[in-house]
């Protein structure tokens, strides 16, 4: 007797399959069941089918229910303009800086200044080290100018990863906007905005992929800042990343990258350093 | 803001559905809801894209299987045990073999859900994919095939195929089918 592994080929037992899709008709149905009863294996591999079926539908998780919450706050934080204050971020520092002024008694516009006087300050004593970071990734050496720290736009959407202090995009426009808290000025010693650019010639769509991102194609889209040329700047905490661009969906290493690993699998990841 | 609410209306709809389908990639949980947020943010953004040719439903499923594919695209190189890793990879369970199994032995549901666990662990993306669409989602196969862009029969031989790589992996755990 012949049973129902003989009949596979291919894609299987075509019957088995039609059976399990509801597609044979009645007489063929009835044969195929008459099939089963003369063919063990045949009614023991539907069951397992039958199982795997019961088996997906015990184990399946549902969303958990902060799930909606975190899409609409990501989509409202994303399409907030990057030059104003966040509601969120306004009380924040509003609150903060009553916290600073009901301390010593002085008022706001006091430490105001004295929070842009701190910001000078830490600039000035971390921005030795930055060419050094910037030169070990190999990345354009014009980045940190004064220039383009206060005119590059910045990228949104890109998050400080786990692990690292929080530090959003949004919170350090504020401080390109001249309204800098104190709170928020402090943070710059801890971020560096770095820029990416790559060459790519008749590129239609260029996405920098990364550690920072997650690896999601394309979260971090560049523009096409002159012909042929792309960039992107972020600002990231101080930390070691590695990254890729994504060129019209091939991935390409970063050929100004001095410092890069194997990924494993034929190709390097490139190295940033901050 | 009538948008706003109406999309908030598709997530609470398509949330468990999306949310199963990429928790089956994905063996942390967090990771799981992350990448099903990045999901809706994506749809939300190309709302406009969406051209009414197929379901909602399909359009949401076909960005949940690129999200999870670019995903374990990007962390490939770094092993990330965060992902159900898929045939050939590191990490990816081998199946017991016949011989090292009982031959013939009794189909219990706990064993044959640990088989099965393994076995969709062992299966390709494309294989994972079509039979979780199938399957687990009840996807007819207009739908599959509009979700992953093929056609109609192309579909079919996929889940066909995909049916019975799992029905072999069950059969290297040992079973007789």
């Amino acid at each position: 007797m012949s049973d129902h592994r003989d009949r596979t080929r291919g894609e299987g037992d075509a019957e088995l399959h039609a059976y399990l899709d509801d597609e044979l008709g009645d007489g063929a149905n009835a044969d195929f069941e008459a099939r089963m009863r003369q063919d063990p294996r045949l009614a023991r591999t539907v069951g397992v089918l039958g199982s795997f079926d019961r088996w997906l539908e015990e184990t399946r998780e549902t969303a958990p229910g902060s799930l909606r919450d975190r899409v609409q706050s990501q989509l409202s934080s994303s399409s907030v303009d990057m030059n104003r204050t966040r509601p969120h971020d306004a009380a924040t520092s509003r609150s903060t800086t009553r916290r600073w002024t009901d301390l010593v008694r002085l008022p706001v516009w006091a430490w105001a200044g004295a929070g842009a006087m701190a910001a000078a300050i830490l600039f000035l004593v971390f921005q030795p080290q930055l060419p050094r970071h910037e030169g070990a990734a190999g990345v354009d050496a014009d980045v940190l100018t004064t220039d383009a720290i206060t005119t590059d736009a910045i990228v949104p959407g890109v998050a400080a990863p786990s692990g690292f202090a929080e530090a959003t995009l949004a919170d350090h426009a504020d401080g390109a906007s001249g309204a800098t808290p104190p709170d928020v000025a402090l943070s710059l010693g801890d971020t560096i905005r770095h820029r990416f650019t790559i060459e790519a010639q008749d590129a239609s769509r260029v996405c920098l992929v990364g550690s920072f991102n997650r690896w999601t194609v394309c979260k971090t889209p560049l523009e096409e800042v002159r012909t042929g040329v792309w960039a992107a700047t972020l600002e990231l905490p101080r930390g070691r990343y590695e990254y890729m661009f994504v060129v019209d969906d091939h991935w390409v290493t970063d050929p100004n990258s001095g410092v890069r690993v194997d990924d494993g699998f034929g190709n390097e990841n490139a190295v940033l350093l901050l | 803001m009538g948008d706003a609410r109406a999309f908030d209306h598709l997530v609470e709809l398509y949330q468990d559905r999306i949310f199963a389908l990429v928790r089956r990639q994905v063996s942390d949980f967090e990771l799981a809801e992350e990448l099903t947020q990045d999901v809706f943010v994506k749809a939300f953004r190309g709302l406009d894209r969406f051209r009414g040719e197929s379901r909602l439903g399909t359009w949401l499923f076909r960005i949940a299987i690129n999200q999870v594919r670019d995903y374990r695209r990007g962390k490939r190189a770094h092993a990330d045990a965060r992902l159900i890793p898929l045939e050939g990879e590191p990490g990816c369970a081998p199946p017991t073999t016949a011989t090292s199994a009982a031959p013939d032995r009794e189909l219990s549901e706990k064993e044959l859900a640990d088989t099965f666990s393994r076995a969709l662990s062992s299966l390709t993306a494309d294989q994972r994919t079509v039979l979780l669409l199938r399957h687990q989602e009840g996807l007819e196969y207009d739908e599959l095939a509009s979700t992953l862009g093929i056609s109609r029969t192309n579909a079919k031989v996929r889940v066909h195929r995909a049916r019975e790589r799992l029905l072999a992996l069950v059969r290297a755990d040992g079973y007789d089918l």
